[in-house]
Protein backbone atom coordinates (compact mmCIF):
# COMPACT_ATOMS: atom_id res chain seq x y z
CA UNK A 1 0.00 0.00 0.00
CA UNK A 2 2.82 2.34 0.89
CA UNK A 3 5.06 1.15 -1.90
CA UNK A 4 7.05 4.03 -3.37
CA UNK A 5 6.01 6.31 -0.58
CA UNK A 6 8.93 8.49 0.49
CA UNK A 7 8.81 9.00 4.22
CA UNK A 8 11.56 11.61 4.09
CA UNK A 9 9.70 13.78 1.58
CA UNK A 10 6.42 13.43 3.47
CA UNK A 11 8.10 14.45 6.70
CA UNK A 12 9.83 17.45 5.15
CA UNK A 13 6.58 18.51 3.44
CA UNK A 14 4.68 18.29 6.74
CA UNK A 15 7.42 20.24 8.46
CA UNK A 16 7.39 22.92 5.77
CA UNK A 17 3.58 23.20 5.91
CA UNK A 18 3.70 23.53 9.69
CA UNK A 19 6.51 26.09 9.76
CA UNK A 20 5.19 28.11 6.86
CA UNK A 21 1.66 28.01 8.28
CA UNK A 22 2.86 29.22 11.68
CA UNK A 23 5.04 31.89 10.10
CA UNK A 24 2.14 33.10 7.98
CA UNK A 25 -0.27 33.18 10.94
CA UNK A 26 2.26 35.19 12.95
CA UNK A 27 2.94 37.56 10.06
CA UNK A 28 -0.79 37.99 9.46
CA UNK A 29 -1.39 38.72 13.15
CA UNK A 30 1.46 41.24 13.15
CA UNK A 31 0.18 43.05 10.05
CA UNK A 32 -3.39 43.12 11.37
CA UNK A 33 -2.20 44.38 14.74
CA UNK A 34 -0.24 47.19 13.05
CA UNK A 35 -3.27 48.13 10.98
CA UNK A 36 -5.76 48.00 13.86
CA UNK A 37 -7.15 51.42 14.61
CA UNK A 38 -5.75 52.85 11.38
CA UNK A 39 -8.34 51.22 9.16
CA UNK A 40 -12.10 51.13 9.35
CA UNK A 41 -13.40 47.80 10.70
CA UNK A 42 -14.78 46.82 7.27
CA UNK A 43 -11.42 47.53 5.54
CA UNK A 44 -9.61 45.67 8.31
CA UNK A 45 -11.84 42.65 7.76
CA UNK A 46 -11.25 42.75 4.01
CA UNK A 47 -7.45 42.94 4.50
CA UNK A 48 -7.69 39.98 6.88
CA UNK A 49 -9.56 37.92 4.30
CA UNK A 50 -7.10 38.95 1.55
CA UNK A 51 -4.11 37.94 3.69
CA UNK A 52 -5.77 34.60 4.45
CA UNK A 53 -6.35 33.81 0.77
CA UNK A 54 -2.82 34.92 -0.21
CA UNK A 55 -1.29 32.73 2.51
CA UNK A 56 -3.31 29.76 1.35
CA UNK A 57 -2.18 30.17 -2.28
CA UNK A 58 1.50 30.64 -1.32
CA UNK A 59 1.36 27.62 0.96
CA UNK A 60 -0.26 25.48 -1.73
CA UNK A 61 2.43 26.46 -4.28
CA UNK A 62 5.25 25.68 -1.84
CA UNK A 63 3.75 22.30 -0.98
CA UNK A 64 3.31 21.39 -4.63
CA UNK A 65 6.91 22.44 -5.33
CA UNK A 66 8.16 20.33 -2.40
CA UNK A 67 6.22 17.34 -3.66
CA UNK A 68 8.00 17.66 -6.98
CA UNK A 69 5.09 18.93 -9.04
CA UNK A 70 6.32 20.89 -12.06
CA UNK A 71 5.01 24.33 -11.22
CA UNK A 72 6.06 26.06 -14.44
CA UNK A 73 3.84 23.70 -16.44
CA UNK A 74 1.09 24.02 -13.85
CA UNK A 75 1.38 27.82 -13.81
CA UNK A 76 1.35 27.88 -17.62
CA UNK A 77 -1.80 25.82 -17.59
CA UNK A 78 -3.11 28.02 -14.82
CA UNK A 79 -2.48 31.06 -17.01
CA UNK A 80 -4.66 29.66 -19.76
CA UNK A 81 -7.26 28.59 -17.24
CA UNK A 82 -6.93 32.04 -15.66
CA UNK A 83 -7.80 33.77 -18.93
CA UNK A 84 -10.85 31.56 -19.31
CA UNK A 85 -11.85 32.06 -15.70
CA UNK A 86 -11.14 35.77 -16.05
CA UNK A 87 -13.68 36.10 -18.84
CA UNK A 88 -16.16 34.11 -16.81
CA UNK A 89 -15.48 36.05 -13.62
CA UNK A 90 -15.62 39.56 -15.02
CA UNK A 91 -18.55 40.47 -12.79
CA UNK A 92 -16.90 39.11 -9.67
CA UNK A 93 -13.64 40.92 -10.38
CA UNK A 94 -15.53 44.10 -11.12
CA UNK A 95 -17.28 43.72 -7.77
CA UNK A 96 -13.99 43.16 -5.96
CA UNK A 97 -12.41 46.25 -7.51
CA UNK A 98 -15.59 48.23 -6.80
CA UNK A 99 -15.34 47.02 -3.20
CA UNK A 100 -11.87 48.54 -2.91
CA UNK A 101 -13.15 51.84 -4.30
CA UNK A 102 -16.04 51.79 -1.86
CA UNK A 103 -13.68 51.26 1.04
CA UNK A 104 -11.21 53.90 -0.10
CA UNK A 105 -13.97 56.48 -0.65
CA UNK A 106 -15.38 55.85 2.83
CA UNK A 107 -18.83 56.86 1.68
CA UNK A 108 -20.42 54.78 4.41
CA UNK A 109 -19.50 52.23 7.03
CA UNK A 110 -21.34 49.45 8.89
CA UNK A 111 -24.09 50.94 11.05
CA UNK A 112 -24.89 53.79 8.65
CA UNK A 113 -28.34 54.09 7.14
CA UNK A 114 -28.13 54.26 3.35
CA UNK A 115 -30.61 54.73 0.58
CA UNK A 116 -29.80 53.36 -2.87
CA UNK A 117 -32.00 52.82 -5.87
CA UNK A 118 -32.18 49.18 -4.78
CA UNK A 119 -33.12 49.44 -1.11
CA UNK A 120 -32.85 51.46 2.10
CA UNK A 121 -31.58 50.18 5.41
CA UNK A 122 -28.76 49.79 7.88
CA UNK A 123 -25.42 48.61 6.50
CA UNK A 124 -24.46 45.29 8.10
CA UNK A 125 -21.19 44.63 6.28
CA UNK A 126 -19.06 45.67 3.32
CA UNK A 127 -17.56 42.53 1.77
CA UNK A 128 -15.39 41.61 -1.19
CA UNK A 129 -18.25 41.19 -3.62
CA UNK A 130 -21.22 42.92 -2.09
CA UNK A 131 -22.62 44.93 0.76
CA UNK A 132 -25.32 43.59 3.02
CA UNK A 133 -28.03 45.75 4.47
CA UNK A 134 -30.94 45.17 6.79
CA UNK A 135 -34.03 47.02 5.61
CA UNK A 136 -36.40 48.74 8.01
CA UNK A 137 -38.99 46.00 7.57
CA UNK A 138 -36.27 43.54 8.62
CA UNK A 139 -35.28 41.89 5.37
CA UNK A 140 -31.71 41.04 4.39
CA UNK A 141 -30.57 42.57 1.12
CA UNK A 142 -27.32 41.88 -0.75
CA UNK A 143 -26.29 44.55 -3.23
CA UNK A 144 -23.26 43.91 -5.53
CA UNK A 145 -20.47 46.44 -5.05
CA UNK A 146 -20.52 47.27 -8.75
CA UNK A 147 -24.16 48.33 -8.49
CA UNK A 148 -23.36 50.60 -5.57
CA UNK A 149 -20.47 52.23 -7.43
CA UNK A 150 -22.62 52.82 -10.51
CA UNK A 151 -25.69 54.19 -8.77
CA UNK A 152 -26.58 57.18 -6.66
CA UNK A 153 -26.25 56.49 -2.95
CA UNK A 154 -27.52 58.61 -0.05
CA UNK A 155 -25.91 58.17 3.35
CA UNK A 156 -28.67 59.33 5.65
CA UNK A 157 -26.68 59.17 8.89
CA UNK A 158 -23.33 60.56 7.77
CA UNK A 159 -23.70 63.77 9.79
CA UNK A 160 -24.82 63.93 13.42
CA UNK A 161 -27.76 66.24 12.75
CA UNK A 162 -30.30 66.48 9.94
CA UNK A 163 -33.09 68.74 8.84
CA UNK A 164 -36.66 67.58 8.43
CA UNK A 165 -38.61 69.56 5.84
CA UNK A 166 -42.37 69.46 6.31
CA UNK A 167 -44.84 70.91 3.82
CA UNK A 168 -48.02 72.50 5.11
CA UNK A 169 -50.87 74.30 3.43
CA UNK A 170 -53.02 76.97 5.12
CA UNK A 171 -56.07 78.79 3.80
CA UNK A 172 -55.58 82.07 1.92
CA UNK A 173 -57.62 83.91 4.56
CA UNK A 174 -55.10 83.19 7.32
CA UNK A 175 -52.72 85.78 8.77
CA UNK A 176 -49.34 84.31 7.80
CA UNK A 177 -47.45 86.17 10.55
CA UNK A 178 -49.74 84.55 13.10
CA UNK A 179 -49.30 81.15 11.45
CA UNK A 180 -45.52 81.53 11.57
CA UNK A 181 -45.64 82.55 15.23
CA UNK A 182 -47.73 79.48 16.10
CA UNK A 183 -45.33 77.23 14.18
CA UNK A 184 -42.27 78.76 15.88
CA UNK A 185 -43.80 78.29 19.32
CA UNK A 186 -44.62 74.64 18.61
CA UNK A 187 -41.08 73.98 17.36
CA UNK A 188 -39.59 75.77 20.40
CA UNK A 189 -41.61 73.53 22.72
CA UNK A 190 -40.78 70.29 20.90
CA UNK A 191 -38.16 68.32 22.80
CA UNK A 192 -36.62 66.76 19.70
CA UNK A 193 -36.24 69.99 17.69
CA UNK A 194 -32.87 71.74 18.00
CA UNK A 195 -32.79 75.44 18.84
CA UNK A 196 -29.50 75.80 16.98
CA UNK A 197 -29.31 75.64 13.94
CA UNK A 198 -32.51 77.64 13.93
CA UNK A 199 -35.56 76.27 12.13
CA UNK A 200 -36.57 78.01 8.94
CA UNK A 201 -40.05 78.88 7.75
CA UNK A 202 -40.67 79.65 4.13
CA UNK A 203 -43.63 80.46 1.92
CA UNK A 204 -43.14 77.97 -0.88
CA UNK A 205 -45.85 78.96 -3.34
CA UNK A 206 -49.43 80.05 -3.88
CA UNK A 207 -51.06 76.67 -4.27
CA UNK A 208 -54.38 75.63 -5.74
CA UNK A 209 -56.06 75.25 -2.34
CA UNK A 210 -54.01 77.57 -0.16
CA UNK A 211 -50.62 79.01 0.75
CA UNK A 212 -48.01 76.27 0.74
CA UNK A 213 -45.35 76.53 3.45
CA UNK A 214 -42.09 74.68 4.08
CA UNK A 215 -40.97 74.22 7.68
CA UNK A 216 -37.38 73.00 8.16
CA UNK A 217 -36.50 71.70 11.62
CA UNK A 218 -33.07 70.43 12.70
CA UNK A 219 -32.79 67.32 14.84
CA UNK A 220 -30.30 64.72 16.02
CA UNK A 221 -30.17 61.92 13.47
CA UNK A 222 -31.62 59.28 15.79
CA UNK A 223 -34.80 61.29 16.44
CA UNK A 224 -36.35 61.34 12.95
CA UNK A 225 -39.50 59.38 13.68
CA UNK A 226 -40.05 60.87 17.12
CA UNK A 227 -39.69 64.40 15.73
CA UNK A 228 -41.82 63.79 12.68
CA UNK A 229 -44.69 62.19 14.58
CA UNK A 230 -44.68 64.68 17.44
CA UNK A 231 -44.43 67.74 15.18
CA UNK A 232 -47.15 66.58 12.81
CA UNK A 233 -49.61 65.99 15.66
CA UNK A 234 -48.58 69.21 17.46
CA UNK A 235 -49.06 71.28 14.27
CA UNK A 236 -52.49 69.72 13.81
CA UNK A 237 -53.46 70.41 17.44
CA UNK A 238 -51.97 73.92 17.39
CA UNK A 239 -53.83 74.85 14.19
CA UNK A 240 -57.12 73.57 15.60
CA UNK A 241 -56.64 75.49 18.85
CA UNK A 242 -55.77 78.70 17.01
CA UNK A 243 -58.53 78.27 14.44
CA UNK A 244 -56.07 78.09 11.54
CA UNK A 245 -57.71 76.28 8.66
CA UNK A 246 -55.97 73.56 6.66
CA UNK A 247 -57.68 73.58 3.24
CA UNK A 248 -58.58 70.40 1.43
CA UNK A 249 -60.15 69.75 -1.97
CA UNK A 250 -63.95 70.06 -1.94
CA UNK A 251 -65.71 66.83 -2.81
CA UNK A 252 -69.29 66.01 -3.64
CA UNK A 253 -71.07 62.69 -3.85
CA UNK A 254 -73.80 61.88 -6.34
CA UNK A 255 -77.07 61.69 -4.45
CA UNK A 256 -75.52 63.25 -1.33
CA UNK A 257 -76.73 66.36 0.47
CA UNK A 258 -76.56 69.54 -1.62
CA UNK B 1 -20.88 57.15 42.86
CA UNK B 2 -23.73 58.22 45.13
CA UNK B 3 -22.91 58.04 48.81
CA UNK B 4 -25.85 56.83 50.80
CA UNK B 5 -25.21 58.43 54.22
CA UNK B 6 -26.00 60.58 56.06
CA UNK B 7 -29.61 61.04 55.00
CA UNK B 8 -30.65 64.66 54.71
CA UNK B 9 -34.08 66.22 54.22
CA UNK B 10 -35.51 65.43 50.80
CA UNK B 11 -32.84 62.85 50.29
CA UNK B 12 -33.96 60.77 53.29
CA UNK B 13 -34.35 57.03 53.04
CA UNK B 14 -37.95 56.01 53.04
CA UNK B 15 -39.84 52.70 53.12
CA UNK B 16 -43.40 53.17 51.92
CA UNK B 17 -46.08 51.23 53.77
CA UNK B 18 -47.86 48.67 51.60
CA UNK B 19 -49.84 50.56 48.95
CA UNK B 20 -48.86 53.97 50.33
CA UNK B 21 -47.68 56.74 48.02
CA UNK B 22 -44.63 58.82 48.84
CA UNK B 23 -44.14 62.00 46.83
CA UNK B 24 -41.70 64.83 46.32
CA UNK B 25 -42.29 68.33 44.95
CA UNK B 26 -39.41 69.46 42.76
CA UNK B 27 -40.04 73.14 42.02
CA UNK B 28 -42.88 72.58 39.60
CA UNK B 29 -42.26 68.91 38.91
CA UNK B 30 -43.63 66.10 41.02
CA UNK B 31 -42.55 62.50 41.50
CA UNK B 32 -44.15 59.74 43.55
CA UNK B 33 -43.51 56.09 44.31
CA UNK B 34 -45.59 53.31 45.85
CA UNK B 35 -44.60 49.81 46.96
CA UNK B 36 -46.91 46.82 46.48
CA UNK B 37 -45.04 43.71 47.48
CA UNK B 38 -42.05 43.59 45.19
CA UNK B 39 -43.74 45.83 42.64
CA UNK B 40 -42.93 49.52 42.78
CA UNK B 41 -45.27 51.87 40.95
CA UNK B 42 -44.07 55.36 40.15
CA UNK B 43 -45.02 58.34 38.10
CA UNK B 44 -43.62 61.76 37.41
CA UNK B 45 -44.97 65.09 36.27
CA UNK B 46 -42.30 67.03 34.43
CA UNK B 47 -42.18 70.75 33.84
CA UNK B 48 -40.78 72.99 31.14
CA UNK B 49 -38.00 75.45 32.02
CA UNK B 50 -40.39 78.40 32.21
CA UNK B 51 -42.63 76.44 34.59
CA UNK B 52 -39.93 76.13 37.29
CA UNK B 53 -41.25 77.74 40.49
CA UNK B 54 -40.26 77.61 44.15
CA UNK B 55 -42.00 74.57 45.53
CA UNK B 56 -39.58 72.03 46.89
CA UNK B 57 -40.28 69.40 49.51
CA UNK B 58 -40.72 65.79 50.41
CA UNK B 59 -40.73 62.94 50.92
CA UNK B 60 -44.39 63.28 51.85
CA UNK B 61 -46.47 60.26 52.76
CA UNK B 62 -50.12 60.06 51.92
CA UNK B 63 -52.52 59.83 49.07
CA UNK B 64 -51.65 61.49 45.82
CA UNK B 65 -53.55 61.65 42.58
CA UNK B 66 -51.24 60.06 40.05
CA UNK B 67 -51.09 62.09 36.89
CA UNK B 68 -49.37 61.05 33.71
CA UNK B 69 -48.19 57.63 32.78
CA UNK B 70 -47.74 55.01 35.50
CA UNK B 71 -44.62 52.87 35.46
CA UNK B 72 -43.77 49.69 37.31
CA UNK B 73 -40.47 48.23 38.38
CA UNK B 74 -39.75 45.05 40.30
CA UNK B 75 -37.36 45.21 43.23
CA UNK B 76 -36.92 44.03 46.78
CA UNK B 77 -38.93 45.84 49.46
CA UNK B 78 -36.30 48.01 51.12
CA UNK B 79 -35.56 51.66 51.82
CA UNK B 80 -35.29 53.92 48.77
CA UNK B 81 -34.14 57.50 48.41
CA UNK B 82 -34.40 60.12 45.72
CA UNK B 83 -31.00 61.23 44.44
CA UNK B 84 -29.99 64.03 42.08
CA UNK B 85 -27.54 63.49 39.22
CA UNK B 86 -25.73 65.92 36.98
CA UNK B 87 -27.09 65.86 33.44
CA UNK B 88 -24.86 63.98 31.02
CA UNK B 89 -25.18 66.46 28.15
CA UNK B 90 -23.45 69.83 28.15
CA UNK B 91 -25.53 72.97 28.58
CA UNK B 92 -25.52 75.93 26.27
CA UNK B 93 -26.60 78.73 28.57
CA UNK B 94 -28.39 81.64 26.91
CA UNK B 95 -28.31 84.95 28.77
CA UNK B 96 -31.59 86.82 28.30
CA UNK B 97 -29.92 90.23 28.73
CA UNK B 98 -26.48 90.16 27.03
CA UNK B 99 -23.66 91.50 29.24
CA UNK B 100 -20.64 93.29 27.72
CA UNK B 101 -17.30 92.23 29.23
CA UNK B 102 -14.36 94.48 28.44
CA UNK B 103 -10.92 93.09 27.82
CA UNK B 104 -9.14 92.00 30.96
CA UNK B 105 -12.39 92.03 32.92
CA UNK B 106 -13.89 89.18 34.87
CA UNK B 107 -17.51 88.48 35.62
CA UNK B 108 -18.73 86.03 38.25
CA UNK B 109 -22.30 84.81 38.54
CA UNK B 110 -24.28 81.76 39.65
CA UNK B 111 -26.30 79.64 37.25
CA UNK B 112 -28.94 77.24 38.55
CA UNK B 113 -28.90 74.18 36.32
CA UNK B 114 -31.46 71.39 36.21
CA UNK B 115 -30.44 67.92 37.37
CA UNK B 116 -31.96 64.54 36.73
CA UNK B 117 -33.29 62.35 39.52
CA UNK B 118 -33.43 58.68 40.28
CA UNK B 119 -34.57 56.44 43.11
CA UNK B 120 -31.83 54.26 44.54
CA UNK B 121 -31.76 51.43 47.01
CA UNK B 122 -29.14 51.08 49.72
CA UNK B 123 -26.89 49.06 47.40
CA UNK B 124 -26.73 52.09 45.13
CA UNK B 125 -28.86 50.42 42.43
CA UNK B 126 -31.24 52.61 40.47
CA UNK B 127 -34.90 51.60 40.74
CA UNK B 128 -36.28 54.17 38.35
CA UNK B 129 -35.36 57.34 36.55
CA UNK B 130 -38.32 59.76 36.44
CA UNK B 131 -38.29 62.60 33.97
CA UNK B 132 -38.70 65.90 35.79
CA UNK B 133 -37.86 68.51 33.19
CA UNK B 134 -38.35 68.87 29.44
CA UNK B 135 -35.29 70.66 28.17
CA UNK B 136 -34.99 72.08 24.68
CA UNK B 137 -32.01 70.81 22.76
CA UNK B 138 -29.44 72.63 20.75
CA UNK B 139 -26.34 71.76 18.82
CA UNK B 140 -22.74 72.49 19.74
CA UNK B 141 -20.87 72.90 16.49
CA UNK B 142 -21.61 72.93 12.80
CA UNK B 143 -24.03 70.56 11.06
CA UNK B 144 -21.24 68.07 10.28
CA UNK B 145 -19.67 67.81 13.74
CA UNK B 146 -20.24 68.74 17.35
CA UNK B 147 -22.51 67.39 20.03
CA UNK B 148 -26.02 67.67 21.38
CA UNK B 149 -26.57 70.08 24.26
CA UNK B 150 -29.42 71.28 26.43
CA UNK B 151 -30.44 74.87 26.05
CA UNK B 152 -30.90 76.74 29.32
CA UNK B 153 -31.90 80.38 29.66
CA UNK B 154 -30.78 82.53 32.59
CA UNK B 155 -31.51 86.10 33.56
CA UNK B 156 -28.41 87.53 35.21
CA UNK B 157 -30.22 90.73 36.12
CA UNK B 158 -33.09 89.06 37.96
CA UNK B 159 -32.93 90.43 41.53
CA UNK B 160 -35.32 87.73 42.76
CA UNK B 161 -32.91 85.05 41.69
CA UNK B 162 -31.94 82.69 44.45
CA UNK B 163 -31.11 79.05 44.89
CA UNK B 164 -33.80 76.53 44.02
CA UNK B 165 -34.03 73.29 45.97
CA UNK B 166 -34.32 71.11 42.89
CA UNK B 167 -31.70 72.86 40.76
CA UNK B 168 -27.94 72.74 41.22
CA UNK B 169 -26.06 75.98 41.75
CA UNK B 170 -23.02 76.34 39.51
CA UNK B 171 -20.66 79.26 40.03
CA UNK B 172 -19.37 80.55 36.69
CA UNK B 173 -16.34 82.79 36.28
CA UNK B 174 -15.93 84.31 32.84
CA UNK B 175 -12.66 86.10 32.07
CA UNK B 176 -12.04 88.03 28.91
CA UNK B 177 -8.33 87.61 28.17
CA UNK B 178 -8.80 88.48 24.49
CA UNK B 179 -7.88 91.82 22.98
CA UNK B 180 -11.44 92.84 22.24
CA UNK B 181 -14.57 93.33 24.27
CA UNK B 182 -17.03 90.47 24.17
CA UNK B 183 -20.74 90.45 24.68
CA UNK B 184 -21.86 87.57 26.82
CA UNK B 185 -24.88 86.07 25.13
CA UNK B 186 -24.22 82.33 25.33
CA UNK B 187 -21.66 80.10 26.93
CA UNK B 188 -21.28 76.36 27.34
CA UNK B 189 -20.98 74.38 30.55
CA UNK B 190 -19.47 70.93 30.13
CA UNK B 191 -21.01 68.89 32.89
CA UNK B 192 -18.78 65.85 32.45
CA UNK B 193 -16.10 67.23 34.82
CA UNK B 194 -18.38 68.60 37.50
CA UNK B 195 -18.77 67.07 40.93
CA UNK B 196 -22.08 67.39 42.79
CA UNK B 197 -22.26 68.43 46.44
CA UNK B 198 -24.90 69.05 49.05
CA UNK B 199 -24.17 72.10 51.22
CA UNK B 200 -26.63 73.59 53.71
CA UNK B 201 -29.45 71.68 52.02
CA UNK B 202 -28.60 73.05 48.55
CA UNK B 203 -27.07 71.32 45.57
CA UNK B 204 -23.83 72.88 44.34
CA UNK B 205 -21.16 71.99 41.77
CA UNK B 206 -17.52 72.82 41.33
CA UNK B 207 -16.72 76.25 39.88
CA UNK B 208 -16.61 76.59 36.09
CA UNK B 209 -14.07 79.04 34.66
CA UNK B 210 -14.40 80.07 31.01
CA UNK B 211 -11.62 82.19 29.55
CA UNK B 212 -11.73 83.96 26.22
CA UNK B 213 -8.10 83.85 25.08
CA UNK B 214 -6.07 86.30 23.02
CA UNK B 215 -6.13 84.06 19.95
CA UNK B 216 -9.91 83.92 20.06
CA UNK B 217 -10.14 80.40 21.48
CA UNK B 218 -12.03 79.54 24.63
CA UNK B 219 -10.61 77.61 27.54
CA UNK B 220 -12.81 76.00 30.13
CA UNK B 221 -11.56 74.87 33.51
CA UNK B 222 -13.21 73.20 36.45
CA UNK B 223 -12.02 74.51 39.80
CA UNK B 224 -12.72 72.88 43.14
CA UNK B 225 -15.07 74.96 45.21
CA UNK B 226 -13.79 74.77 48.82
CA UNK B 227 -17.16 75.89 50.17
CA UNK B 228 -18.94 73.15 48.24
CA UNK B 229 -16.46 70.56 49.31
CA UNK B 230 -17.24 71.29 52.93
CA UNK B 231 -20.61 69.65 52.24
CA UNK B 232 -21.62 66.11 51.40
CA UNK B 233 -20.36 64.68 48.14
CA UNK B 234 -23.19 63.20 46.05
CA UNK B 235 -21.42 62.65 42.75
CA UNK B 236 -17.67 62.57 42.28
CA UNK B 237 -16.21 64.34 39.24
CA UNK B 238 -14.36 61.89 36.98
CA UNK B 239 -10.62 61.76 37.53
CA UNK B 240 -8.38 63.29 34.92
CA UNK B 241 -7.41 66.74 33.72
CA UNK B 242 -9.80 69.46 34.79
CA UNK B 243 -8.71 71.79 32.05
CA UNK B 244 -9.24 71.31 28.38
CA UNK B 245 -9.48 73.34 25.25
CA UNK B 246 -12.75 73.09 23.50
CA UNK B 247 -11.60 71.52 20.28
CA UNK B 248 -14.86 70.95 18.53
CA UNK B 249 -17.22 73.72 17.71
CA UNK B 250 -14.73 76.47 18.56
CA UNK B 251 -16.03 78.71 15.80
CA UNK B 252 -19.56 78.20 17.06
CA UNK B 253 -18.47 79.02 20.59
CA UNK B 254 -16.69 82.14 19.42
CA UNK B 255 -19.82 83.20 17.63
CA UNK B 256 -22.13 82.58 20.53
CA UNK B 257 -19.77 84.21 23.01
CA UNK B 258 -19.51 87.27 20.79
CA UNK B 259 -15.73 86.98 20.25
CA UNK B 260 -14.84 88.32 16.83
Amino acid sequence: MFQGFEWGKALSTTLIITLLGMAWVLLQALILRLLRGRLQPSTHQMVRKGLGYTGFVVLALVVLDTLGVNLSAALGAAGIVGIAVGFAAQTSISNIISGFFLLSEKTFSPGDVINTGEASGVVISIDLLSIKIRTFDNTYVRIPNETIIKSKLVNVTRFPIRRLDLRLTVAYEEDLDHVFEVLRQIIRDNRFALANPEPFLQIDQWGIWGVELVVGVWFEKTDLLALRNSLMSEFHRGFRQQGIRIPFPPSSFPGGPQ
Amino acid sequence: MIKSTPPLGPWDWVVPEEGEWVSWNLDGAEVAIQAEGNRWHWWSKSRKPHEVRRDFGGPRRGSVSPCGRMHTTIARREPVALRPMIMARPFVVRVTEPVPIHRGEEVRFPVDLPVSYHWVNQDGETLAHPQTIELPRTWFGDPSSGMGCFLWEVDLEDPAQGPFGSLVRCEVVLRNLSKAALVLQHFAIHTERLGLWLRDGLLVTDIVVVEGLADGALRMTTVNNPESRAGQNLEEAPKGPTEWMVQRGVSFLKTIAGIT
